[in-house]
Parts: C-alpha cells; structure tokens; sequence
C-alpha cells in the first residue's frame, strides 16, 4: 500500500518538519512494515533546465561536442556532450558542477580531451527516469515551453514523498491513506482530521431497481446511484499526479475518481456504462453454472453457480466485488453512468478471484473486510467528486444500506498484566485506545476496567487479547520489561519427548562425520521418472503425490533416499571428486491406509531412515601406498559400528535377491531384528550404475531409525570380567560353500560355551588351493573362565568338542591346528 | 711370568682398541678369556713357578683377568651406544609428511545450526518434539487461527496432497499435536523441514527448516518472551547482541512481532549485511493466540509464547552464505567447509 506524505496530510497535521523515515520508523515499529521511502526528484536537487546556445565539434576529438549552455544566469556554461541528438536551440536538463545525480555520478569540474566542462546534459538514463518519456536515445530534449533556469525537479512536479507499506492481512482497515493516517496519528498522539461530510445528496427520484437474489450474508449492502450527461475527459494534474504517485494509472476522469475514493478510504467502487445495461435493473445473482464472461481486462472466464455477479436483465455485466465487465464498460463515449458502491462477502469475493486468477485492488479490499459503515459516506464523496470532474446530474441513490452496530468490550487491566507484565497503566491505555479511533472509558465502579467500543473498521479486534496488542504495539515494544522464563518445567521429560532419539540421531550423525561421511540434505520431493531409475513398478504403488507441485521434477515425496544421494555422488563425481562417503538422515513417505481421525490422521506412513552411501577408496590414498577401494564389508563395517554404539544387538543380515531391486542380488542382505525388517544393504545393481553412469561401484545401505532408536532412558551396566588369562585356539576348517560365516560363528559360540569370550575370523579363502564349492576359513576362538585359569585339559576338551560338532554338523575339514 | 701377563694386557689393549662389533669383541674374549684364551695358555706355567711367587703372580693374573673382563664391558656398551646411535640415524623420518589420518566427513551445516540453537533451548528446559510432515489442514491451518479461504492463508504458498492434506507450511502445526496429546504446562523445543510451492532462487527454496518453541503455563507473560529472546540471541551471535521488537501478524498469536538483532558482522555499526541499518531481522514470535488455546482445548487460566527461527537463514547469516540453493547441493566442496 503505497501513501504520499502529501495525501497523509489530508488527514493530519504532521509537523513541517517531520523526516518522512521517521515516520517510516514508527510504522514499521507497531506493525505497518514500511518498505521504503522514495523522495521523488531525490539527487535532482541540482539539476536545472538549461538551453543549447552555441554547439561546436570537439578540437580533439570526433564525437564530441562543446556546448555553450544558458541555465538563465548570466554566465553561460561550458559543457562537453558526447550525444549526436542536440541542437542548437533545444532545452534540456543540465546537471550542475556538485551534483550527485541519481545514478550516483557526482559532477566535479572537469577538463575532457582538453577542454573544460562545467556540467553535464543528462539523458534519461542517468536520471533514472522512465525510457518511455522519449523514443530516441541520447540527451532528454524538453518542450519549447519549458522555462530556463527552472529546477527540474519542480518541472516534473517532483515533491512528495512515497512510503510503501506492508499491511499484514488482519489490518484491511489500513488500505486506505484514511486507515494509514489513522495510524499516523495514533503514534503522534495528533487527531484525524474528518473530511467533510456532506449529508446525503437529494437527487431526482430514480427509475433503477436493486434486486438482491443472495441474501444479506453475500451481499450485506448495495448501493447505486445514477448520474446522468457526464462528459469523459482526462483528469485533472492534481488527480493524475496523486494517483502515479502511489503506482495508479490514470485512465479519465470517472474511473479515477473511484479509484481515488477506493485508496482514500478503502471502499472499492464501480461505475458502468448506465447505456450498455439492458433494464434499469440490477440484481445481485449467483452466476449460472459455465456462464461465459468478459472481464474488463479482456480475459474470458467460465463462471460457476458460487460466483456471485451483478446483472441486468439480460446478461452478467460484473463479478461481484472482483472486477467489471466489459460489456458495460465506461469508455470515451459514455453520456450516463450507473455508480455502485458496495459490501461483498470476502469468502465469495476470495473464491472467485482465485479461481479465475484475477486479483483486483477491490478484491484485496473485499477479502480483507471493508468499512460497512462507510459505504453510503463514500458513495456520496464519489458522486460530488464525480459531478465536479466531469459534471452531470446525479438522481437519488438506490439499493439497501445498513448501519452495524459497534462491538462493546470490556478490558480488565488484570488481563493486560496477564499478557505482558508491567504493561501501560490504565490512564495510558485508555489513551492509546482512543487515539486509535476506539471509544474508551473507565468502567463505572470498576476502575480497573476499561470499557471499549469496537471502531466498525476494525474487524480484527474480537477478544481483549486484540485490544492489549493494540496497547503494545503502540505503547512500544522496547518499553516491555524482560526476564528468562523460571519454573513450570516438569522434572520428567514429557511423554512425546523426543529428546533422547534426538540426541541418539546427533551421536550418529558425529559418529558418520568422524568416520569421514558428509552429510547431505535432499528434498523430500523428486520426479516420478527419477523414482523409476531406481525402483521397480511394485515398489512405486504406495507413493505420496503432491497435488499442486511447484514442478513435475519435485511432484512425489519419496519412498526412499537413494536417489537423492545417488545424484549428490553423480553432481560430485563431475566435479571430479571421485571418492564419496555420503549420508542422509531425514523421512520417507508411503501411503497407509488408516484416516479415521481427518483433523489428526494424515493417511501416510512417515519414516525417519539413514542412509548411507559409499563410493570409491575405502581410506584416502597416501604417500606409502594406494587406497584400497571400499567393498561390501566397509559399510556393513560402518553399520556395524553404529548398531555397536548404541548397544543394538542381534541385527540380523540375512543374503536376499529380494532386498530391493536397485541392489546387486548377489551382494545385497535384509537387515532385521527379530522379525522386524529395518532395512537394507548391498551394492548398487550395474543396471542402477549404468544409468547413472558410475565408473566405480557404489554401495549403498538404508536403515529405519525408527526400529534402532529409544525414547527410553538406556543404562550401561556393569559385567564383572574374569580375573584370570585368556587363552587363544586357532581353527582352519573347510566347509561347503552353502555354510555361511555367521552359521559357522553361532555354532561354535553355542559349542563352546561357557568359557568362550570372542570368535574372530582371520582369513577367508576360496580358490585353487581348495576343492571347488569349498571355502575355508580361518578362526581364533578366546577362551577363558570366571572361576580358574583354564588347564590345558579343559581347552583340550573344548578344542576337541568344537571340532567334532563342526565334523559331524557340517562335514567340516581342518587342515591344521595351532 | 709376570713379563708375559703385562705382555698379554698390552696385547689385549691394543687389539680392544681396534674392535668395530660386537663380534670381534667376542673373538677377543675367547681369545684372551676363553678356557683355552691366551691368559689360561699363561696361566698354565703357574704350576712351574716358584711357589712363594704363586700369589703375587696369581693375584696380578686375577687383577689383568678383572681389567679385561671391565674392558670388555666397557667396550660392549660403547658399541651398543653406537649401534643404537646408527640405528636412530636410519631411523629418522620426514616429520612434515602428512599423517594418515582418515579424511574427515561433516555435519550438515543447517543441522548444525539447528543442533545449536535446540542447545540454547534445552538449556532453559525446553523439551525436544517431532512431528509429521504431512499435515493435516486442522493442524497446520484451521487449529492454528487460519481458516479456510481467509487472507492470513496468502501468506503461506501451499504444496497439498488432496484437500485436506498438505505438506506442513511451518512447524507451528507441531504445537497444536503437542497441545493436544500434553496438558498444560508444556515448555518445547520443535525442528523440522517446511514446504512452500515457490519457485527456486537464490534466496527461496521450496523447502527449508524451521526451529519452533512453545511455552503455557499459568504465568506467562511476553516479559518471559523477551528475555528468552534476549538470551537466545546472546548465546547464538555473541554477548553483546541486542535485540528489538516490532509489531507484526502471525494469526496464530497475538501480540505478534517480528525480532531483529544487532547485525552480527558489523556490531549494530552498519554495513552491507544490515543494508546500514545495524539490526537483521531474525525470527518471528509472539504470545499464543487464545483461540489456539481453544482449539486445542487448553484452560483459560493459561497464556504462553511461541517463536519461530528459519534455520537457513541464520546458517546464511553466520556463514556469509548468500546462495540458499548451496544447501541442498550437497557439493562436498561446500560441505566440507564445515568441519
């Protein structure tokens, strides 16, 4: 909402000497963001119109011309031009040695190629102001009529100053330089000054009839007004440049002036071409349904029958509240005009405007809420103004009007501690109110109750809690005394508490990062192709779609977060950064069936995953040999070590084809506690690698964190470990290759219990040197005993009984003993 | 005889002089002390001597023996001295060669900040919630003061998944959940990622993150709400930061304002940052709106405050980062400037 200081004026009697950024300042203090200040004609302080005298070329150089120029003093200036538009004669805009003009050049005395230069002609370029003011390029060239020696800037009527401020959407009280004057004089402690207000004008009777078919809560006000024999013509220089200097267009002397009334006091008007309306009735109507209109805009709509229009007999001939038609448009030729000035609901006004895209000046009002007990007071400013500008006769108004009665309220000032503290006293308070247009007055008998009346603007104030932000904002904000909240805490954490798998995440993520993972953020969104790289139909049956994407590239939340980090190795990996160890922690999204609860459920399954992506050498490459790259086993090693930290025992990896489909079947494992499936590991399938095009493998694991991290407080306690040595038996034993690692470990943890601490494996091979569909492998068993030193006997006797277990279960060979 | 020990003596010093290793200290011992060394080979002819002269010449024999034995052990440290001052002159290493150490990884600098400012909140007793992220319309709008087809909605570019389903605009829908499911009084710390449906540029993203606190309890008032900001803003950017209010609208709460703090890089002086102004805006709160309250079924008895941070913005405050789109570009280049 843009408002001249000159405007504002109208309504106050700001001091002469006011700084407009003051103001600003005050504004943007209680609520109304100023978001800048223009001073018009800012940096054409000393710029002057001057007139060509005298034009030679350049001694020195082609291009150039000296001028002599006469900015009506009598020394005349010397100026060096390097534009071919000039001639002898012309008057154009100088600026003056010590000027700074707008686009930030500061004239200083000067000597070009030679020959002095006391000046500068300007084009509009320099002086930032509109290209359009003239086609050519070069030099701005100003009318014959224009007076030498005359300050530019009071040429182009350059004198205001503009705020543009952001009203917040509770405030449609404020769309108006009558509602921003309001709150200028609120926080000068100066009244408003009323405009005058003419009672209400006594016309001729008028044929026109108002038909209302929507009932009071659409449409709660209508009023009309016929005005006969006007004459279209431009407007007036105060009125064209009072609208351009607040970003309106001018258009002529009827449609400016509702324009002018809608910014002055904020209530959006309309006048029709009282000709092109088939009857002398108007009726407020829903539209039928697919009902074909012409906005004034020329944009073709389609109607629905929620749409609210005005409509004579015969045809739709405005969209209530949004816009007019062009079907009764006033143009150039228009004698009679019929004047609506009127209260729309916002719900309806809203609906309409968005759906078919149109959003208006009288729409923002409308949705916003207007004055309803203006709407009469405003009409009859228009139609003054309009006989005044454009003349005719206006007849008697027509339609129905009501007055709303204003809301009372009763403000403790036990309430205003309530909420701030040491607040304003209640003789400030009730000062403030008033200031602010609310009648306001100590409660008889009660003298620490302030009794409010409600302003009919101000649709936003509905409980005290509106009032005391009335106060604040007001009374200032720095005035608030301030403490740190003590007390109120309960000793336990709160039940939805995520505290502690908060804290778990945060181990993890450090835990990642030392081990020389970085960690990347994705959106939750992607493609629907980009799932289809990497997932098979099946596993794109439960997908989340957004119904309004910003894009087709982020139109499906994800089920998973591989491609998310399979295009972070792909951007790195052109960037020629070849080895990659990449994590992310964040949701996936599937759908789920349950919605029994619409204002709570939100019908989708939403899992917090990790997931950890590794490419490339498994350590740096170093001075004393080259890196080994990273397998299957170095992330697996990687989970390994997270589930050990958060003391997560008996994960589960179970080898399964079936994992997922972007996994190698042969180098991929479910992961599971229990029953529960939380997750998957492997390496990336050289279908997935081809699309993408790596050169190395990429591997990859996803794990639920939901199924691995606690809210519960988790405890270590102490084991008591034996006192007495440890003794170390190695095995070499050749199975099948269907036998796999972890079968073989169990097997001998349970065989050789309870003096077994640990089993390590050291070697694995399967090759030549073994009979084909054989492995062996190599393990170191660590024996020891709460109770004694193990004698050579006993670990013979567990030697003996893990060997012949592995013999008889699994037909195992050794081939030697240690 | 005596002549032949003294002979024997000076034999065995020159030669110990010219040993180089431990070996040929070996072959001398053997040589002069072995059983059938050159000083048993002498001491052979004492049966043959004088008898009165057998002590003087045995104890003169024992003397040179002793002197030997020590010469030798002398000897054998000074060689191993060598031996080990040769071993530490191979042994000396490049120093200024890099160690191996393992290449460090990173946090993500946004869950950085996010972890940092959830610290200061914890510190005042602040408990950590989540939430979804796909919403209800109730809890993200309607619970929150922000009815259907009213303007407040404008101020929010909403992503849905049908009607009523959305993806959550701010992580304020995270304080109706938490009203709903905890009585009174509640003191909470919320984090999380939001969606708006905006194009992407340098200073807009269709998603970013947002860090949330609420506190209700009987005596809340908005002095609480200034000192926690004050607290926040000293802890987070330094001591001496100060900060200031201005009026403002959330539909959510009432009174609403908007905090800025004194410019972090130039102190409050004024410099490109601030746009010369000494303050940035830095975060939104407010006294929770009675009609919150009442959606969530909350006592009238009790009032509260809430806030919200963007938590891009204040990484790129802190980080001098002008391009929110390097977030979630995950270019390691950038990531590991973070350590």
């Amino acid at each position: 909402m843009k408002v001249s200081l000159s405007w504002l004026r109208d309504y106050i009697d700001l001091p002469n000497d006011v700084r407009p950024e003051e103001v600003a300042s005050k504004l943007t203090f209680s609520g109304f963001e100023v978001e800048s200040v223009e001073v018009q004609g800012a940096g054409l302080e000393q710029v002057v119109i001057g007139q060509i005298i005298e034009k030679e070329k350049h001694p020195n150089a082609d291009r150039l011309s000296v001028t002599k120029i006469d900015i009506g003093e009598e020394t005349k200036l010397n100026i060096v031009c390097g534009a071919s538009n000039i001639k002898v004669g012309q008057k154009i805009p100088v600026a003056l040695i010590g000027a700074t003009i707008p686009n930030g050049l500061t004239l200083k005395p000067t000597k070009i190629r030679s020959v002095a230069s006391e000046g500068m002609l300007c084009s509009l370029d320099e002086l930032l102001l509109p290209k359009e003011w003239q086609s050519e390029d070069g030099i701005f060239i100003l009318p014959e009529t224009v007076k030498v020696g005359q300050k530019f800037k009071d040429y182009l009527g350059y004198s205001d100053t503009i705020l543009d401020i952001s009203v917040t959407p509770n405030r449609g009280d404020a769309l108006s330089v009558m509602g921003i004057a309001r709150e200028v004089a609120a926080l000068y402690s100066l009244p408003v000054k009323a405009k005058e207000e003419k009672p209400s004008l006594k016309g001729k009777k008028s044929q026109f009839k108002i038909e209302n078919l929507v009932g009071e809560e659409f449409c709660p006000q209508y009023l009309g007004c016929e005005i006969r024999g006007v004459k279209i013509a431009e407007s007036p220089d105060w009125l064209k440049t009072r609208l351009e200097a607040v970003g309106l267009r001018s258009i002529n002397n009827i449609v400016d002036c509702t324009a002018y009334i809608m910014w002055d006091m904020g209530q959006p008007m309309h006048a029709f071409d009282l000709d092109k309306l088939s009857s002398s009735k108007v009726k407020i109507r829903y539209a039928q349904d697919k009902e074909n209109f012409e906005t004034l805009a020329n944009k073709k709509v389609e109607l629905e029958s929620t749409d609210l229009v005005i409509a004579d007999e015969k045809k739709a001939i405005a969209l209530a509240g949004v816009i007019g038609g062009a079907n009764s448009e006033v143009s150039d030729q228009t004698k009679n005009i019929f004047l609506e000035c009127a209260e729309f609901s916002a719900v309806s006004v809203r609906k309409t405007g968005r759906r078919i895209a149109t959003l208006t000046d009288a729409g923002y009002r409308f949705e916003r809420g207007i004055d309803p007990n203006r709407v009469g007071i405003a009409l009859d400013r228009a139609i003054e103004m309009i006989i005044s500008l454009a003349g005719g006769e206006a007849f008697e108004k027509v339609g129905f009007s009501k007055n709303f009665e204003r809301e009372s309220m009763r403000l403790p000032m036990s309430d205003v501690a309530k909420l701030l503290g040491r607040g304003p006293d209640i003789h400030r308070a009730t000062q403030i109110l008033r200031s602010l247009g609310f009648s306001a007055e100590v409660a008889a008998g009660e003298p620490e109750v302030i009794k409010v009346q409600v302003p009919s603007w101000r649709k936003d104030i509905s409980r005290p809690t509106d009032l005391i932000e009335e106060l604040v904002r007001v009374w200032g904000f720095e005035n608030l005394e301030s403490k740190v909240p003590v007390g109120g805490v309960a000793a336990d954490e709160p039940e939805i508490s995520k505290r502690r798998s908060y804290f778990q995440t945060r181990r993890i993520r450090r835990h990642l990062a030392s081990l020389g993972f970085n960690e990347c953020l994705n959106y939750a969104f992607t493609s629907y192709d980009e799932l289809t790289k990497v997932l098979a139909k099946d596993e794109l049956s439960k997908l989340v779609k957004i119904l309004n994407p910003v894009s087709e590239d982020y139109a499906v939340m994800k089920p998973n977060l591989l491609s998310g980090l399979l295009h972070n190795a792909k951007y790195n990996m052109a960037h020629r950064q070849k080895d990659l160890r990449l994590f992310e922690i964040r949701k996936v999204f599937e759908q789920s069936e349950k919605r029994a609860d619409p204002k709570l459920d939100t019908g989708t399954k939403e899992s917090f995953v990790l997931a950890i992506l590794w490419s490339g050498a498994e350590n740096d490459e170093v001075w004393d040999g080259k890196a080994k790259q990273a397998d299957f086993y170095s992330l697996k090693g990687v989970l390994d070590s997270i589930f050990a930290m958060l003391g997560q025992k008996g994960v589960q990896y179970q080898a399964s084809n079936l994992a997922h489909s972007y996994f190698h079947p042969g180098q991929a494992a479910l992961l599971s506690i229990g029953k529960k499936s939380i997750g998957g590991i492997g390496r990336i399938h050289p279908i997935v690698k081809m699309r993408f095009e790596f050169e190395s493998n990429v591997y990859y694991c996803e794990i639920d964190l939901d199924s691995i991290l606690t809210d519960k407080a988790k405890i270590a306690r102490f084991k008591e470990f034996s006192k007495f040595p440890r003794v170390e038996r190695d095995f070499s034993v050749l199975v099948s290759d269907t036998i796999q690692a972890d079968e073989l470990k169990s097997f001998v943890l349970q065989e050789a219990k309870p003096f077994i601490q640990e089993l390590v494996f050291f070697d694995v091979y399967k090759g030549e040197r073994v009979p084909a569909g054989h492995t062996s492998y190599a393990f170191r068993i660590f024996l020891s005993s709460q109770e004694n030193t193990l004698a050579d006997k006993e670990i013979q006797e567990i030697q003996d009984k893990v060997m012949k277990g592995l013999s008889s279960k699994y037909n195992a060979k050794f081939a030697g003993l240690t | 005889m005596e002549e032949k020990l003294k002979q024997l003596e000076s034999t065995f010093l020159s030669k110990i002089s010219d040993v180089q290793t431990e070996h040929e200290l070996g072959s001398l011992r053997a040589q002069f002390l072995g059983k059938s060394g050159s000083l048993s080979e002498v001491l052979k002819g004492l049966k043959d001597i004088d008898p009165k002269l057998r002590p003087v010449v045995g104890s003169l024999a024992n003397q040179i023996r002793d002197r030997m034995e020590s010469g030798i052990k002398a000897k054998q440290a000074d060689l191993e001295s060598l031996e080990i001052a040769k071993k530490i002159q191979e042994e000396k290493i490049d120093v200024s060669l890099p160690g191996r150490i393992r290449w460090m990884g990173t946090v993500h600098p946004l869950v950085q900040v996010q972890d940092r400012i959830v610290d200061i909140f914890s510190r005042l007793g602040f408990s950590y919630i989540q939430g979804p992220e796909i919403e209800t319309d109730f809890c993200n709008f309607e619970a929150l003061n922000i009815p259907k087809n009213h303007p407040s909605r404008d101020m929010q570019d909403t992503l849905y998944i049908d009607e009523n389903r959305l993806l959550r605009t701010q992580t304020s829908s995270m304080q109706i959940r938490a009203m709903l499911s905890e009585p009174p009084p509640v003191r909470l710390v919320m984090t999380g990622a939001v969606f708006r449906s905006e194009a992407v540029d340098a200073t807009h993203s269709a998603m970013f993150h947002q860090l949330e606190c609420l506190c209700v309890d009987e005596n809340v008032t908005m002095e609480d709400l200034k000192g926690t900001l004050e607290f926040f803003a000293r802890e987070m950017f330094g001591n001496k930061t100060k900060i200031r209010l201005r009026g403002s609208f959330f539909p959510f709460t009432e009174p609403s304002v908007e905090v800025d703090c004194t410019c972090v890089f130039c102190s409050g002086k004024g410099c490109k940052v601030c746009k010369k102004s000494g303050w940035i805006e830095i975060l939104g709160a407010g006294m929770v709106n009675p009609a919150v309250f009442e959606k969530v079924g909350y006592p009238s008895t009790v009032s509260g405050f809430a806030l919200g941070i963007g938590i891009e913005r204040v990484a790129m405050l802190l980080h001098d980062i002008s391009d929110i789109r390097l977030f979630y570009e995950n270019d390691i280049r950038f990531l590991r400037q973070f350590l």
